[in-house]
């Protein structure tokens, strides 16, 4: 390096080392604080979060007899084709809760393609045009 | 200051602390883990639907928390590029219902592989977030603290899983937190509540009778990429070796 | 002023006008409607995110020479320091607002600096590193133009103006205390930029996986730092109507050989780094993310922009004594060299992202959104006008 005086010397490296020093404690003394109280707020923020899917029991508090008389789509949670269950819990109304009778809701399951070997599978051409619901009852 | 954070103070001069910053087993009271059946996966994307109803993903958004893929394979030493067929379902809409995928499947060996983010126990993701937005709670979970991103997606490049991504609306990142606010109350998380084959199990691994701990006695498990050596969380049984992310 | 330095003036002032809108128009329309640039919506880091890694290496480079020659005795470069030192500030001024303008919530940059600390993340740290650099160039900056600033106190307009707030008359010593800090302010230049190299290091994608990166972007940040800064001296000369000769013309020369030597060091470098990836031992996936380069989608970037315009050409440029002798020709190599520079970033960022699977996203192709390149036409443009300012204001210009 160019010669420089030895008293700017000091001067300038003291002032760069004072510059790093603050860095390196405002780094690791400071701001872990701010982190880990935003984390901690940011917990309850997600745990104070609504579900908008019920469990299977719920259902069964009034729809006992569909419930009970399943066999083949009891593994299938309600809401799993239904929908989410919550506004309907509440309103009990038939808008709340989604009846999709149209032959993409069974066939998303039971189409006839490769790698579909632990449920029964159908083609489509299997009298197509016909809503699958008008011979075979989904909750049997 | 209290304890925690002059230990951490102390902790922050060593380096050797600071570059190797895995979740410490030592407070946790459960440890979450995720067992996936590949085997029983029919790629029907109810669990996707779910999941995107949950947790406030735009439907027809292309990316989604959760999602499926779906490998044809011709089987070949060596294999070409031309007899792996692989696609992939994140939206409501469901490929697997098209011509193309049908006629590509015919015959070949087919499988469906759920996919989600592997909450990894030294996460890629956290270690490189510059503002400390993602971080473990004490069950293994990695939460995205949305208050604090600011969207510079350093954690979508690190991810090895490609499981964040950037949401459209809220203009933060966005990843599966396995529904915990739903795990907290003692519910299920969305996307194995509304899986109608069971491919999905939820659990407590630390607990021993818990449906994931006797699955993983029984079961030979896998898990996505281990020599990333991220430790992840999801466990796959019946894994293929063309699953290469 | 002249009246060419008005029309000048108000184009650039239009060009960045034309960058604010088209970050405007970024940051309000993520979903974007325009059929081939859907598939940017899963790529993370594109065109802007290049662009500050250009500016970025070309404030470290240009420090890097700038200090050689004020800080490490190469008396021959002493004549373009001043060049160099604004030159820095402006890029690196420049390219803090590009990064800044990038991140999605932009309103919460911040939070980088202030109280969100992650310790581990090499993002953070550059960061840091970059501010602090920041603060010591303006302070090597302040007291390198010390003296003439107090030369320029006598002066009337802003000009005076400046240079009255900026000093007071009893000072001493205040180049060589500008020389220490010169130091330090290269020295963490060098950190900030091999935290840089390392933020894509520590990246499993294997375009960038490994401690090749931070070498290699030091080296790259010579070869810009060089090229930048003497198109920097030719410009300025040029429009001040000197010609090129004298201490400036050595130092023009001296600028050569470094230019010349660290382009060879280039050549080097990238030839080897892709030859061991795309070879038949290297892992399946190194191998693959070599392919858009030699003949996919990357190929005209990598061997036409990159290796031709950015690396041969000026290499044949500045060694044939015709060429290199002259000062056009050295400033023709380095314009070259700086635009294949540009490829290079856009390379690096993108084309190492092209294997990455974001829930089956793959994209071949390098996709340049028109926002994204309204808003760097605007950066372009408003480095050029900084630096304009800066030379008008500071007392740039050598007394003879």
């Amino acid at each position: 390096m160019v010669e420089v005086k030895r008293k700017t010397m000091v001067l300038g490296l003291g002032f760069a080392a004072l510059v790093y020093l603050v860095l390196f404690f405002y780094v690791f003394g400071f701001a872990p604080m701010i982190t880990s109280s935003s984390q901690s707020k940011w917990v309850e923020i997600e745990l104070s979060k609504e579900p908008k899917f019920s469990d299977t029991e719920i259902c069964k508090e009034c729809h006992y007899q569909l419930y009970i008389g399943m066999k083949n789509h009891s593994t299938v949670n309600c809401e799993a084709c239904h929908g989410s269950g919550v506004e309907h819990t509440i309103k009990r109304s038939s808008d709340t809760i989604v009846v999709d009778k149209t032959r993409d809701a069974c066939l998303k399951c039971h189409l006839d393609v490769e790698g579909r070997d632990v449920i029964e599978t159908v083609n489509e051409t299997h009298h197509a045009g016909v809503y699958c619901v008008v011979c075979h009852d989904p909750h049997r | 200051m209290n304890r925690r954070d002059f230990l951490k103070l102390i902790a922050g001069f060593l380096p050797a602390v600071a570059l190797v910053r895995g979740q410490s087993a030592v407070d946790s009271e459960k440890s979450y883990v995720m067992v996936v059946d590949v085997n029983k996966c029919i790629g029907c994307g109810n669990c996707v639907v779910a999941c995107k109803t949950e947790n406030d993903v735009p439907m027809d958004f292309k990316l989604s928390r959760t999602w499926i893929e779906g490998y044809s394979i011709k089987e070949k030493i060596p294999i070409e590029e031309s007899d792996i067929r692989k696609e992939v379902l994140s939206t409501s809409k469901n490929p697997f219902l098209d011509k193309s995928w049908i006629e590509t499947t015919k015959g070949r060996k087919t499988f469906y592989v759920p996919k989600l983010c592997n909450h990894c126990a030294n996460a890629p993701c956290v270690n490189v977030c510059p503002v400390y937005a993602r971080f473990y709670t004490k069950d293994g979970v990695v939460l995205v603290d949305k208050d604090t991103c600011i969207g510079c997606k350093y954690c979508i490049v690190a991810c090895p899983y490609g499981a964040t991504f950037l949401h459209p609306e809220q203009k933060v990142t966005d990843k599966c937190t396995f529904c915990y606010h739903r795990i907290k109350k003692g519910l299920k998380p969305a996307c194995v509540l509304a899986c109608p084959t069971g491919a999905r199990v939820f659990g407590d691994i630390s607990d021993e009778n818990s449906e994931v701990s006797k699955l993983v006695k029984e079961n030979r498990v896998a898990v996505l990429k281990p020599e990333e050596g991220t430790f992840p969380r999801v466990l796959y049984i019946g894994l293929d070796s063309y699953v290469v992310e | 002023m002249k009246k060419i330095e008005v029309v000048s003036g108000l184009t650039l002032l239009l060009l960045i006008l034309v960058g604010a809108l088209g970050i405007l128009q970024m940051h309000t329309h993520p979903i974007i409607p325009i059929e081939p640039f859907e598939s940017a919506e899963g790529i993370p880091w594109r065109l802007l995110v290049a662009l500050y890694v250009f500016f970025v290496v070309s404030t470290t480079g240009l420090c890097i020479i700038a200090s050689l020659g004020e800080v490490f005795g190469f008396t021959k470069l002493e004549p373009i320091v001043k060049e160099g030192l604004l030159m820095a500030l402006v890029t690196i001024l420049v390219g803090l607002m590009t990064i800044g303008l990038e991140i999605e919530q932009v309103m919460r940059g911040y939070f980088a600096l202030i109280g969100h600390v992650n310790t581990t993340s090499v993002m953070f740290w550059m960061i840091m590193f970059y501010v602090l650099y920041v603060i010591f160039l303006v302070v090597e900056m302040w007291f390198y133009f010390y003296d003439d600033l107090i030369k320029q106190r006598e002066e009337g307009g802003l000009r005076g103006l400046v240079a009255r707030i900026l000093t007071i008359p009893k000072a001493s010593d205040t180049k060589d205390f500008a020389k220490v800090i010169g130091f330090v302010t290269v020295f963490t230049a060098i950190v900030a930029h091999s935290n840089l190299g390392a933020l894509f290091g520590v990246n499993y994608l294997p375009f960038w996986h490994g401690p090749l990166l931070p070498v290699y972007f030091i080296l790259s940040a010579i070869v810009s730092g060089a090229a930048l800064t003497v198109i920097g001296v030719y410009i300025t000369d040029y429009i001040r109507g000197v010609k090129i000769e004298g201490e400036r013309y050595e130092a023009i020369q001296m600028l050569r050989v470094i230019l010349g030597f660290a382009i060879v060091v280039t050549i080097f470098f990238t030839a080897w780094k892709f030859v061991i990836k795309a070879y038949p031992n290297s892992t399946l996936l190194s191998r693959e993310s070599v392919i858009p380069f030699m003949n996919g989608e990357f190929a005209f970037n990598f061997w036409i922009m990159e290796v031709l315009v950015g690396l041969f050409i000026p290499l044949i440029l500045l060694a044939a004594p015709q060429t290199g002798r002259k000062a056009e020709g050295v400033f023709a190599a380095s314009l070259l060299t700086v635009i294949g520079i540009f490829f290079l970033r856009i390379d690096l960022v993108m084309g190492g992202l092209v294997l990455k699977l974001i829930t089956g996203m793959t994209f071949p192709s390098p996709v340049y959104h028109p926002f994204e390149i309204m808003a760097t036409v605007g950066f372009f443009a408003l480095t050029i006008f900084l630096y304009y300012v800066g030379y008008k204001l500071l007392p740039m210009e050598v007394r003879e």
